[in-house]
């Protein structure tokens, strides 16, 4: 399909704007997609309910992987990318869809090549022990950043977790 | 047949088996959905292959080359997903026994897998890991610093494990206290699904339950509270089966005596059927009402008498000679 506004290149970015209350669909090339800067919404929106949530109805969409060619739009419409490079051209459109799905976009575990050791046939039933485990190393977060509000609050809710288990 | 649904494995009456899967790709080679040429499609396959095919363990297999009976089979045994066996371009590296397998150009570049019986996290984890190992020493997977492994869907990024178990609820199902599990579930950053994986209805009396967070945890804390949830709900199911019995009493076992007269006399009976009544033998033989088989004895039955196992067996596809080769395998099983 040929880029609706210059007619020479492939179109690879779909726009659909409303316009006096019509719908239009327009097929563009990246590079004429980036000229335009009139609002257009996101059309076809079926990743899922969730990922819509962080998305801006009308924002214009601009941005494609060179490496890969998936569009923003792309993204948004099927939640999958194309290639390692697109984490870091839609960095600012993954990042809140990773914290959204797992409220943390920190990653640590392992690396690739390293293995790891894991024991968890002691792992405690009613996850007392999990869940004070958490709180400190929230502390310790909480207090590396200075946010000594978080911390003492923090703090005491491990003070009774301890009282709890004597 | 499947050696890894080994005989009393832990907590069998509850947990069938143990899964782990680790999401991996190829640095700098687009992901499946975008691989274009045929070079970069070739290099997923060799990298895979020149690191695990040196050990004799593993044997390889394209997609392309295999029946459409056979790849039913493999879905039906979880080794392959349905999308994988649609894709032209894909491939399969086994284990002799299946327990360790990776999918090629599944949705992302390489989906390990480790299998085990019963509740078996660290021993299931343990072998996915050294098959993780095995491939990272020959390839350069797409890895960042911040986000850990690059996945083509932001579900799996990270660590890109999925911890799942099937599990066995028939009691949970019948007082339809499943609907509590699902809603506990999901509130600790699990989900229940059926026993085929996404979007598969919950077939039975089984369920899978597995972790969504894949980034920002260690492994060790996905598998810990995977286990954690899981205890709960074993706990659950064995205290309402007892309950059960209590209040149903011999209709209770005239039900499940009942499924095994038909199981040792049947000259031909249907998967769904079959399916149904050796899950209320399962739950007989737990509650001790039925002595001389074994959990483990009757799943590993049920996947025997799967429709397109029994078919890849037998080397004929007809539903009716299917459903009298599978009440033959069941008799076997159920008059020895």
């Amino acid at each position: 399909m040929l880029c609706d506004e210059c007619l020479k290149n492939t179109a690879s970015v779909h726009m659909t704007t409303f316009v006096n209350g019509q719908v239009k669909t327009t097929h563009l090339c990246p590079l004429c997609a980036a000229k335009r800067k009139k609002p257009a919404i996101i059309s076809g929106f079926s990743f899922n309910d969730f990922m819509s949530a962080f998305y801006d109805e009308n924002e214009t969409v601009d941005v494609f992987c060179e490496e890969c060619g998936t569009t923003l739009v792309d993204f948004k419409k099927t939640g999958r990318l194309g290639c390692s490079n697109c984490y870091k051209v839609f960095e600012s459109s993954i990042l809140p869809v990773l914290k959204g799905i797992h409220l943390n976009a920190r990653h640590t575990g392992k690396r690739p090549g390293e293995r790891v050791e894991i024991d968890i046939t002691s792992a405690p039933i009613n996850g007392t022990k999990d869940k004070k485990e958490e709180l400190k190393k929230e502390l310790r977060m909480a207090v590396s950043t200075e946010n000594f509000e978080e911390a003492a609050k923090l703090r005491d809710e491990i003070a009774l977790l301890e009282k709890e288990g004597d | 047949m499947p050696m890894w649904l080994e005989n009393n494995a832990p907590e069998c009456d509850v947990v069938v088996s143990t899964r782990i899967r680790l999401a991996r790709n190829l640095a700098k080679v687009p992901f499946p959905s975008r691989i274009r040429n045929s070079q970069d499609i070739e290099k997923v396959h060799a990298g895979a292959k020149e690191s695990l095919l040196k050990s004799s363990e593993f044997k390889y297999s394209k997609l392309s080359d295999m029946s459409e009976l056979s790849k039913r089979a493999l879905i039906e045994r979880h080794i392959i997903s349905n999308e994988l066996a649609k894709n032209k371009n894909g491939g399969l590296i086994t284990s002799k026994d299946e327990s360790l397998s990776l999918m090629i150009m599944e949705e992302d570049h390489y989906r390990l897998q480790s299998l085990g019986g019963g509740l078996s996290l660290n021993t299931a984890y343990s072998a996915a890991d050294q098959l993780d190992k095995m491939l990272a020493d020959g390839v350069e997977y797409a890895f960042d610093e911040e986000l850990g492994f690059l996945t083509s869907c932001p579900s799996n990024t990270g660590t890109g494990l999925r911890a799942s178990l099937m599990l066995h609820l028939p009691a949970l199902t019948a007082t339809k206290g499943i609907s509590r599990i699902t809603s506990m579930i999901s509130k600790v950053g699990m989900t229940v699904r059926g026993a085929y994986g996404e979007g598969s209805a919950a077939s039975g009396a089984f369920y899978q339950i597995s972790n969504q967070v894949t980034l920002g945890v260690t492994e060790q804390e996905i598998l810990a509270r995977l286990l954690t949830t899981a205890n709960k709900v074993i706990d659950f199911e064995r205290n309402t089966r007892k309950e059960l019995y209590k209040n149903l009493g011999i209709v209770l076992e005239d039900k499940i005596w009942r499924a095994i007269g038909i199981l040792k006399n049947a000259r031909r009976i249907s998967d769904a059927e079959a399916q149904k009544l050796i899950s209320d033998v399962a739950f007989g033989v737990s509650l001790g009402i039925v002595t001389g088989l074994t959990s483990s004895q009757l799943y590993e039955t049920m996947m025997n008498t799967r429709p397109a196992i029994i078919a890849e067996k037998k080397s004929s596809d007809k539903p009716q000679l299917r459903d009298i080769a599978r009440a033959d395998i069941i008799r076997d099983v159920f008059n020895t």
